[in-house]
């Protein structure tokens, strides 16, 4: 039962990661870069999430509804700030990467000398209960959290395949030039993009602000699983990252239940990366394809 | 002068790693996210071999810089199969595992509690030579028949190859040579600070060295230079504003980034006839009239 239980905290875990993960396929799928600023709004959105709910007091649902919001303009205003310029010079790819990974640092330090360094715990927006069921007992904040994840996932499929901007999205990642021709705005198209990996980024940080804390280096921590679930799923798959997302929290909990314990989590998370990356590096979803010279 | 000495040193070891950085991301066009993770086998297998076995100072460096580049091998040899985008992923996961392991043994290492109570021996005398050296190597390396090689595969693997470059292998010793010289500095690292754990080797620190070689620019060895003595120093400058210094830093490396993206030097070099150029220039002297050039039919 207690392996049960276990996995039960795993899959709620394996929703956030999911969460991440996607937010940061989304982007690789259409611009293919590791967009790391990503961590940058995830832990923004965290902050605004923690006033709105410990200051302005509002309830569980607003606040989630508004770190969405505000996780996907804060996710335009960076790519406006950061990529822009580079996209319209055709800047190589690599420029993007550099400038998503500084984004991330500077938001994070600029942290420190406004809130500080500091834990901030946030209050009790669900009651802390839990429930039996058949023998099992799951906390009611993994139940909900998990349940968020998967609307949220659900919704985000409804966008991509049945509305206008979900097709122009998926037509630009295609191939962005083709679609251009055709008539897409890529801008716009663009724009759009990081406004939903953005929302997703900013629910998933609030999520784990109620989970745990909110702290300037969550975003970055939430980056690198999110980023090893993605790769291991198959960077620009979203299918792959849900899938990436959960399999990493089940082998982070799977360790962590045997002797070694949870020292030996990373050494595990980072093992099956290498293994998985020599072995199918296009990932568990992604296709194989040729580098074309 | 104690703190000026010591910040001089802590910027020569840096530069020790960036110049291997430079060969491998500048000219060869591998991104290597996993040189943190050299530095840490260099600065553990150096200090462990010094403070358990009593190996001496210079051959605990070198026993550094040999793990860091046979590891470098064992890790290159299925690595640089992959597609370059692979190929950083992986050392990713090699340089994060790396520091996780090191988090994990924690009766060898000290783990997250840190190693204390290691012996000071890397002094400014010792740090500048070895810098020196390095960026000696690697401005032949990228005058040589090898770094001519490197900027033909970064520019485009497959025409290299049809050129008869063993691309795999290049890359190869590429990847060694710049491991090897992440190791030494890790090396010096360790026997700079008096204590380490593994975090300060982490994925950060690899950034940190790729951040640095772009911003001075991916062809000019000066630039990575230039870029490091800027970068370390300019947390220092900024003191005034301590807290805000790694805001600023990351503000002007964006601002580099979309404004002038060829980095700070583009394909400026120092060199003896770049400087008297330079010079000219700055003081209005006419340019010597050039040998006309032969036309080539």
């Amino acid at each position: 039962m207690y392996v049960v239980q276990q996995l039960i905290n795993a899959l709620s875990m394996g929703g956030v990661y999911a969460l991440v993960a996607v937010g940061f396929a989304l982007i690789y799928s259409i611009l293919k870069f590791s967009n790391w600023s990503h961590g940058a709004v995830i832990m923004l959105s965290s902050y605004f999430g923690y006033v709105m709910a410990a200051h302005v007091g509002l309830p569980l649902i607003p606040t989630l509804v508004l770190t969405t919001v505000v996780g996907g303009f804060l996710a335009v205003i960076i790519e406006m700030i950061a990529f822009r310029q580079i996209r319209l010079k055709n800047g190589p790819i690599i420029y993007f990467f550099v400038t998503s990974i500084t984004v991330s640092t500077g938001a994070q330090f600029a942290m420190y000398p406004t809130v500080g360094g500091n834990f901030f715990r946030w209050p009790d927006l669900i009651s802390s209960t839990t429930i039996q069921l058949g023998g099992v007992t799951v906390s009611t904040l993994n139940l909900m959290m998990g349940g968020i994840c998967l609307l949220a996932l659900v919704v985000l499929n409804q966008i991509l395949f049945r509305t206008r901007i979900g097709t122009a999205i998926r037509a630009a990642s295609n191939d962005m030039r083709a679609a251009a021709l055709m008539g897409v705005d890529i801008n716009f198209v663009i724009a759009a993009a990081f406004f939903l990996s953005g929302a997703l980024g900013g629910l998933a940080g609030t999520l784990m602000g109620i989970s745990y804390t909110t702290y300037p280096e969550m975003g970055a921590e939430a980056m690198i699983k999110g980023f090893v679930a993605a790769v291991v799923g198959g960077l620009g798959s979203i299918n792959g990252a849900v899938m990436g997302g959960i399999l990493l929290a089940l082998v982070e909990t799977l360790v962590t239940m045997t002797p070694i314990g949870s020292s030996a989590a990373p050494v595990a998370v980072f093992a099956m990366l290498l293994v998985l990356l020599f072995v199918r590096p296009w990932g568990i979803a992604g296709k194989a394809t040729d580098e074309k010279a | 002068m104690q703190y000026y000495a010591d910040l001089a040193t802590m910027l020569l070891i840096s530069l020790t790693a960036v110049v291997g950085v430079f060969a491998l991301t500048g000219l060869t066009g591998l991104f290597s996210f996993g040189q943190g993770g050299f530095m840490a086998l260099g600065a553990y297998t150096a200090v462990l071999s010094n403070m358990r076995l009593g190996v001496p100072y210079p051959l605990a460096l070198l026993l550094g810089v040999l793990m860091a580049g046979s590891c470098s091998v064992l890790i290159g040899y299925p690595a640089l199969k992959l597609r370059r985008d692979f190929f950083a992923l992986a050392t990713f996961g090699f340089g994060e595992a790396i520091t996780a392991i090191f988090q994990m043994f924690t009766q060898v290492t000290g783990g997250t509690m840190g190693l204390p109570g290691i012996p000071r021996y890397t002094e400014l005398w010792v740090a500048l030579p070895v810098a020196a050296g390095a960026i000696f190597l690697v401005a032949n390396f990228k005058k040589s028949k090898m770094g001519r090689q490197s900027i033909a595969i970064r520019n485009d693997e497959l025409a290299a190859q049809a050129l008869g470059i063993d691309v795999f292998r290049h890359k190869m010793v590429v990847f060694a040579f710049s491991a090897g010289l992440a190791g030494l500095a890790g090396g010096m690292q360790g026997f700079f600070i008096h204590y380490m754990d593994p975090r300060i080797f982490g994925w950060t620190t690899s950034v940190e060295q790729v951040i640095t070689v772009y911003f001075g620019g991916i062809n000019s060895l000066t630039g990575s230079v230039v870029s490091t003595l800027l970068l370390s120093t300019m947390p220092e400058v900024l003191r005034f504003a301590s807290t805000w210094r790694v805001v600023i830093y990351a503000a002007l490396i964006i601002l580099t980034m979309n404004l002038r993206p060829q980095g700070l030097l583009g394909d400026w070099e120092l060199t003896r006839s770049s400087a008297r150029d330079q010079y000219r220039r700055l003081r209005r002297v006419p340019a010597e009239p050039q040998p006309a050039e032969l036309e080539v039919r």
